[in-house]
């Protein structure tokens, strides 16, 4: 992948209609595209699904450059489903919006590779933040057993998590996970 | 095993096992005490004398201290006290300011595989790897252990005891770097940050969490201790300048004076041959070598330093104040691949401004913790809150504004100026500055 992490995120808020909802969209995103592109993006195991810090540097210099604003999204505790409430919004700045068509068309070739895989997420649904989440973190423990995964497994790890989701958004990860073909149906 | 008491101005008692003992008795150990732990930053702070040395006891004790509050076993202790104590061992002499031009010079292909490790990291692995006195010691498969712990895999709990936000590397240095400073501004209470401290256990991968709200105000404390030591002692402007000098005198030494040993220590490759090179050199040896050499370009930086006749900061700008066309180059100035471009811009200063473009130096930095790699940030850490959980981030507001602050990016320029009085200084940082900004924007505009 011929392209910094920073342009990846710039990527992503853009194909995102320039505002993206919530930093765990992007980590969870950044993280599928690296999954499927095979590149390293230094993700590591959290509570939450996997977790890049350089992902969230790069987020942090994009900011620092005037690229992306941080906008707040509402605040308090924790909703039913145990994820947090207080979100803020990355919104692409006109600057950012500059730099990232600049982008589009100086690196055209990388920026459509990653523009197919977000339209494959786009396609398998377009989970929210914590279907995402699950999801990833289904893909995470489940690839660390090295083993070919099955939809059951899947259903039986994300309800071991220990938070209370409901049985519909378990289901919606699964099927996210099976469009994106990054699960095998049960035989 | 009988432990051994060692007296610490930061710590007080520092304890050590025998085996530990022989670990510190090593040569290859014995060779922090004469690696500063913070570079030159005594021409800053009289008293910025300490070493790797004492640090890396220092962050085998605060890692010991971690494990007992998370009830991580004797044997996982052990293993982790021993990767704390040799978690520098591969530090070169300047500490940080080495690993700058480590990555200048090193080969693409020497660094492939590296999962975004540092080359310094890559080094002490190496020679915790094949040193045959740490073999001797340790055996073949604690050593594996250790390795594995510094490169940041295995269980997520232990590992981010040596490398992670709250880790026990940067708890030493904040204490000892603010102590050895004289300033306050890295004080904070560690006791309280560790009797906060959980290991949550979660589908087999421990994380490490603070318990709330306590936790919360001791880790805001942390964090505020560590943007503070971040922009009044690791950025201050006088040390930034010597940092930069010190890179700038062995990028010189190397390229123009054509010293080879001094491109024996900073051209990196895993060979046994380099890495026994590599630690026969300390801060002094480098700096005499240079001093006693034929050179021109590193002699002169290297005299300058030791005299304390420093560069000036003649241009700053924060990169966001600049056209957005310019500001991804900007910030990426200092970096390895950049050279060329930043070798051009310094050329069009030094005709500007009549002084050999060597000796001009752009440098752009963020204002973040010294740590350059992206393992800083504290926003997710767990926190549990009687039984519910949320990421630090959501809870602390004070958390925001400061990560926001430590997001800023700068630009500046040094150069060895010299002004006739505070008069003739305040009119020429003028010129200097419009100027600059000038051809700042021209220069990089037309490369673009």
């Amino acid at each position: 992948m011929n392209l910094t992490i920073r342009e990846l995120i710039l990527i992503i808020i853009s194909e995102g209609g320039g505002t993206i909802r919530g930093k765990t969209n992007i980590q969870k995103k950044a993280y599928f595209i690296g999954e499927l592109l095979k590149e390293k993006l230094g993700y590591q195991p959290h509570y939450y699904g996997p977790y890049s810090p350089a992902v969230e540097d790069a987020l942090g210099d994009l900011r620092g450059l005037g690229f992306v604003e941080e906008r707040l999204n509402g605040f308090g505790g924790m909703d039913k489903y145990g994820f947090e409430t207080k979100r803020y919004d990355y919104v692409l700045t006109e600057d950012g919006k500059t730099i990232a068509e600049r982008l589009r068309k100086s690196k055209n070739a990388e920026y459509q590779r990653i523009k197919t895989i977000l339209d494959k997420i786009k396609n398998a649904g377009d989970p929210d933040y914590f279907t995402l989440s699950i999801a990833a973190k289904a893909i995470y423990i489940l690839g660390i057993k090295n083993r070919p995964l099955h939809q059951s497994e899947i259903i039986e790890e994300a309800r071991s998590f220990d938070w209370n989701i409901p049985e519909p958004v378990m289901k919606k990860a699964v099927k996210f996970l099976t469009k994106m073909d990054m699960v095998k149906a049960n035989n | 095993m009988p432990r051994r008491e060692i007296r610490d101005p930061v710590h007080g008692f520092i304890n050590r096992s025998e085996e530990e003992q022989n670990i510190i008795d090593i040569p290859i150990f014995q060779r922090l005490r004469r690696i500063k732990q913070l570079a030159m930053a005594h021409l800053v702070y009289p008293g910025a004398n300490h070493t790797r040395f004492e640090h890396s006891l220092g962050v085998m004790h605060i890692a010991g201290l971690m494990c007992d509050v998370l009830g991580i076993g004797e044997e996982d202790k052990t293993i982790i006290r021993f990767a704390a104590l040799l978690h520098d061992i591969g530090h070169g002499p300047f500490s940080h300011v080495s690993e700058n031009i480590l990555e200048q010079f090193v080969g693409k292909d020497q660094t492939k595989n590296a999962d975004l490790e540092e080359i310094h990291e890559l080094i002490t692995a190496d020679i915790i790897i094949n040193n045959r006195q740490i073999i001797k010691i340790l055996g073949e498969s604690r050593i594996e252990r250790i390795v594995n712990i510094l490169k940041g895999r295995g269980d997520p709990l232990l590992t981010s005891i040596i490398s992670g936000p709250i880790d026990a590397d940067k708890q030493d240095y904040l204490l000892r770097d603010s102590y050895f400073c004289g300033v306050k501004y890295g004080i904070f209470d560690i006791e309280r940050l560790h009797n906060t401290l959980k290991a949550y256990n979660d589908k087999g991968f421990k994380y490490l969490s603070i318990s709330g709200p306590d936790g919360i105000h001791s880790l805001e404390q942390y964090i505020l201790a560590k943007y503070y030591m971040t922009t009044q002692v690791y950025k201050h402007k006088i040390r930034l300048v010597t940092d930069a000098m010190i890179i700038r005198a062995l990028e010189l030494g190397i390229l123009e004076d054509k010293l080879t040993f001094l491109a024996d220590i900073y051209q990196y490759n895993n060979s046994s041959k380099y890495v026994n090179n590599y630690c026969e050199w300390d801060d002094n040896r480098i700096i005499h070598e240079i001093l006693k050499h034929k050179s021109k370009y590193a002699k002169e930086i290297f005299r300058r330093l030791i005299d304390r006749r420093l560069f000036k900061n003649i241009f700053k700008s924060q990169i966001n104040r600049l056209p957005r066309s310019i500001r991804t180059t900007l910030s990426n100035i200092s970096k390895p691949g950049m050279s060329q471009k930043r070798i051009n811009f310094e050329q069009n200063i030094g005709e500007a401004i009549k002084i050999d473009s060597r000796y001009v130096i752009v440098h752009s930095y963020t204002i973040k913790s010294v740590r350059p790699k992206a393992k800083d940030s504290e926003g997710s850490i767990l926190v549990d809150s009687e039984g519910q959980k949320n990421t630090f981030e959501n809870e602390s507001t004070l958390f925001k504004s400061i990560n926001a602050a430590m997001q800023d990016q700068y630009i500046e320029v040094y150069a060895p100026v010299i002004y006739r009085d505070d008069k003739d200084k305040k009119v020429k940082r003028q010129e200097y500055q419009e100027h600059i900004k000038d051809i700042i924007i021209d220069h990089i505009s037309r490369e673009n």
